[in-house]
């Protein structure tokens, strides 16, 4: 059983002049998997990070999660794929400003609503701690460093024990130091958990961590 | 639904001064329209309660609705028309009205009571003044009637110690300059003249009838108008006012005489009284859709402000049915919390009403703002104002839920 699977995918957006953002993607992901997307800038990497998330459809061809396939699904049902079975992680932290960090690391799991409240937030608190913000968790995301932030981002990806992981840059506004950190978390997910872990980076030292590498030009991928 | 509630609340302290802006719109809103609807409900009941007091629930009177057929129509029923008729000429008067009187008598609740009623000229101290007579039964027309209650000076059984006396509205006493123990000089478009004694004074509230109407024993009327054992009307009272409408219709039918209830003799006012209504309705309107305007214009702008946030929701998995009740939820929180502030206010405005003073005469007489206190007026305050809220903040929230999070997430990358 393949966790995640793109056959024949194309992404073309409509207009008088149509744009091409990706096209004929083959790709399977297993469990446990750690893979790196890498690409020159233009290339559709997050183009093809939002399909595999199922944010944005494809015009041709299908993806499969745990090889039920994704296409006929209405936006709820995505949204719904989305909230169990996904989790994101952007380049921007995009953090509610209003909220403590693990009230926004809580959010998924109260919406998901299979545990209680206070439950949610022990939850919540645990996955912080998990990535060193223990000591933070009621703490606002201006009051954080932007390290500590996309660490709380990624504690919200895996709020919902997620099957699959999808990261574009997670480390783009990151120094060295901390964009470490996330890719070992990242590592640890795959290998200690056996989560998908898909990832978009530019940096080629963080790439060579990934135990798989893709790479995207001109929105095909490229083979070795 | 808490989840959406508590991130429709935290979006609107993100934005304090607009939301404050907005709940004091929505307050205003209802704050008017409930001390509005005070104001009209309480003027409205309190002048009908004037005009019951004041006027008779059910009058019988020597008329007929529609004028009755001429012998020559009669005769040539189907004639297109007939010209220079010389109508009959009817006497005037109910006829068989002691028989009338005594039938109504043996109805359970009801009272009845004759009366001649009159045009004279009054004269005082070189003064003259029309006015009203109205013959009476003292006896029985204290029981169809308030005024034994309305007395100001003297008692109604005062007619009967006076040889000719009569009880005047205090407006129409006023207008003469006649003071209590005057002798007045009433007379009748009938030719008689009679000297008459000021027993007694009046005052009903309602100005038409303070200024232009008094009371004799209804044999002196009747001597004063030479229509000996004449009456022109019988005036009725009913235990409930509301029933007084359908048995002047019942009576009509039956003895074939105009008979008019409270509510149709004055149905002209009443009528204004409703157009009233609407251009208070059309004020309310304008400020709740003011009201409204203010309530777009803050969800509106949170859903611009917050155009990351939505694309992250959707991202995480919430539904476009949980991103639009977010910014819906955030136009009913304005509305609701305006509306209970609007309650306060409105129920301020009430006390504020009702503590000013004045003297006006509009048709009756008032003292104060008459202010009427009904739930049912913040419930539809209430009502319209939540709605309107809810439908103001749908449109942006359709957009809000519509949004697409790839453009977005890209956007901010
Ligand atoms: N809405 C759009 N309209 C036009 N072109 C777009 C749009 N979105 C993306 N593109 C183009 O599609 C290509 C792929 O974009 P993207 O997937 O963001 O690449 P990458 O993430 O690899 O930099 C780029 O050339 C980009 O300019
Ligand atoms: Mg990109």
């Amino acid at each position: 059983m393949s966790m995640l699977q793109a056959e024949g995918v194309s992404r073309v957006l409509e207009g008088e002049v149509p744009v091409t953002l990706v096209r004929d993607i083959d790709v399977t992901f297993e469990a446990g998997e750690f893979c790196a997307i890498t690409g020159p800038s233009g290339s559709g990497k997050s183009s093809l990070l939002y399909l595999l998330g199922l944010l944005d459809v494809p015009t041709e061809g299908r993806i499969s999660i745990e090889d039920a396939a994704t296409s006929s699904l209405p936006s709820d049902a995505l949204a719904d794929v989305r909230l169990g079975k996904l989790g994101f992680v952007f380049q921007f932290h995009f953090l509610l400003q209003e909220f403590t960090i693990r009230e926004n690391v809580a959010l998924p799991i109260r919406k998901l609503g299979r545990l209680a409240e206070p439950t949610a937030l022990a939850r919540a608190e645990s996955l912080l701690e998990e990535l060193g913000l223990g000591d933070k968790t009621r703490k606002y995301p201006h009051q954080l460093s932007g390290g500590e932030r996309q660490r709380a981002a990624v504690a919200r990806a895996l709020a919902n024990d997620p099957l699959i992981v999808l990261a574009d840059e997670p480390t783009g506004n990151l120094d060295r130091r901390n964009g470490s950190i996330v890719f070992d978390i990242f590592e640890r997910l795959a290998k200690e958990q056996g989560r998908t872990v898909i990832t978009v980076t530019h940096d080629p030292s963080l790439a060579a961590r990934a135990g798989r590498r893709i790479t995207l030009v001109d929105g095909r991928i490229q083979e070795p | 639904m808490a989840l959406n509630l508590e991130i429709a609340l935290k979006h609107l302290r993100s934005r304090v001064r607009q939301s404050v802006v907005a709940v004091l719109g929505v307050a205003t809103g209802v704050g008017f329209s409930v001390a509005m609807a005070a104001l009209m409900q309480g003027s409205l009941l309190d002048f009908q309660q004037k005009l019951i007091d004041a006027s008779p629930h059910v009058l019988i009177k020597d008329e007929y609705r529609d004028p009755p057929l001429q012998p020559a129509e009669r005769a040539f029923a189907g004639a297109v028309a007939l010209d220079g008729l010389k109508p009959k000429e009817e006497l005037r008067g109910i006829k068989r009205a002691k028989s009338l009187i005594a039938g109504l008598d043996t109805v359970p609740g009801l009272s009845a009571a004759p009366l001649l009623e009159g045009q004279v000229v009054i004269r005082f101290g070189g003064k003259d003044v029309a006015a009203t007579l109205s013959g009476i039964d003292p006896e029985r027309h204290i029981r169809v009637s308030q005024l034994a209650d309305d007395m100001s000076t003297g008692t109604v059984t005062n007619l009967y110690a006076a040889a000719n006396g009569v009880i005047a509205g205090d407006g129409l006493a006023r207008k003469l300059g006649a003071r209590i123990g005057n002798l007045l000089i009433v007379s009748s478009p009938a030719g008689v003249v009679l000297r008459m004694k000021l027993v007694g004074l009046f005052h009903t509230g309602v100005v038409a009838i303070d200024d232009a109407r008094a009371y004799a024993l209804l044999k002196k009327a009747q001597v004063l108008q030479d229509r000996p054992n004449v009456i022109n009307r019988v005036r009725i009272a009913v235990p409930d006012i509301h029933q007084a409408r359908g048995l002047a219709r019942r009576l009509e039918e039956r003895i074939g005489y105009l008979t008019e209830s409270w509510d149709e003799a004055n149905e002209d006012i009443l009528n204004a009284l409703q157009v009233r209504n609407v251009i208070m309705y059309v004020v309310v309107g304008a400020i709740l859709l003011v009201a409204g305007f203010g309530i777009f214009n803050i969800v509106s702008t949170i859903t611009y402000e917050k155009a990351h946030d939505i694309a992250i929701l959707k991202s995480l998995g919430f539904r476009e049915s949980d991103v639009r009740s977010i910014f819906v939820t955030e136009g009913l929180a304005t509305g609701v919390g305006g509306s209970v502030l609007g309650w306060g206010l409105g129920f301020t405005l009430c006390k504020i009403l009702e503590s000013i003073e004045f003297n006006a005469k509009w048709a009756i007489e008032m003292e104060g703002l008459p202010i009427y206190y009904d739930p049912l007026q913040y419930g539809i305050a209430t009502a319209i104002a939540v709605t309107s809220a809810g439908v103001a903040a749908f449109l942006p929230a359709r957009r809000a839920a519509r949004l697409n999070p790839v453009d977005i997430i890209r956007g901010a990358a």
